[in-house]
């Protein structure tokens, strides 16, 4: 077995395969963006594919960040508590609009419904430039936690 | 595969609704601007009255919260038809050194070890939006 590497916190630090394997594996994610100076999250359901994440959705922020442009982050975690593991993926990329693509290849490209409501016909993609992700497990924590 | 299309409706969430439901959560994610760059991350939370505690250690965390932040908590049903979610703004101070153990109980211990820095999120708004999927009128 290779050595884990932990970060200052104690937690397993994945590698890039393995990060963009676990994107792979989940539908839900959380989009941030910088609006003005201030962060801004929100939910959204997602595909992985060809590098990239892609989603759907309607006029707003998340649409005016891919229209400019702009950098990014999206979130995909998974927690259980019950056995107190869990891990995180971080993406950092360009958001652009997807164009030029027909509704049945939205279709293809996103197989998921968008959280919410009507008009959601933008598909936006995400760019998995960087990807970074980090690991608890009982079996990985270093420290018993604090009583 | 076809994309489904549903009847959806989204209604907001008042406050009073908001922090019920931000209460009965233990873990969120925390939006911060690190370098101009946006940047989440899954943390371990508590309530102290209206505003969120959670513990970090000095990180990339604690670097984007000199300003505000965003902290949002939501349960989405996995085939993502109805769910909820809460979003926080606000700002975050590290309070290590102004309060005593009665926080440090309602910040969630943090499954990665002790985390020394205790940090408020004192909200300045909170918005909430529920979604349910109905099914589509007959055409």
């Amino acid at each position: 077995m290779t050595a884990v590497l932990t970060d200052d916190q104690g937690m397993e630090i994945l590698d890039e395969a393995e990060c963009r394997r676990l994107l792979g594996t989940s539908q839900l994610g959380r989009v941030g963006l910088t609006v003005g100076e201030v962060p801004a999250v929100f939910p959204v359901n997602y595909c992985f594919s060809d590098e990239a994440i892609w989603f759907l959705t309607g006029p707003g922020v998340k649409l005016q960040a891919a229209e400019a442009g702009d950098t990014v982050a999206f979130e995909v975690d998974e927690v259980d508590e019950r056995a107190r593991d869990a891990w995180s993926v971080l993406v950092i990329g360009t958001s652009t609009v997807a164009t030029g693509l027909s509704r049945t290849e939205h279709a293809a490209r996103v197989p998921v419904l968008p959280w919410t409501a009507a008009e959601r016909n933008h598909l936006v993609r995400i760019g998995a430039d960087f990807v970074s992700g980090r690991r608890i497990s009982q079996s990985a924590q270093q420290h018993p936690p604090r009583e | 595969m076809d994309l489904v299309e549903l009847n959806m409706s989204t209604e907001a969430i008042d406050f009073k609704d908001c922090r019920q439901l931000l209460a009965g959560e233990r873990i969120g994610r925390l939006g911060v601007v690190v370098d101009g760059r946006p940047e989440i991350f899954p943390v371990n939370y508590g309530m102290d009255g209206d505003g969120i505690v959670f513990r970090t250690n000095q990180g990339r965390k604690m670097l984007g919260l000199s300003g505000e932040v965003v902290f949002e908590v939501d349960r989405i049903d996995p085939e993502g038809r109805s769910g909820w979610s809460v979003v926080v703004h606000g700002r975050a101070e590290d309070i290590t050194h102004f309060d005593g153990p009665r926080l440090r109980e309602r910040a969630e211990t943090p499954w990665s070890g002790p985390k020394d820095i205790l940090v408020r999120i004192s909200p300045l708004v909170v918005t909430g939006r529920r979604v349910h999927a109905g099914p589509l009128p007959p055409s």
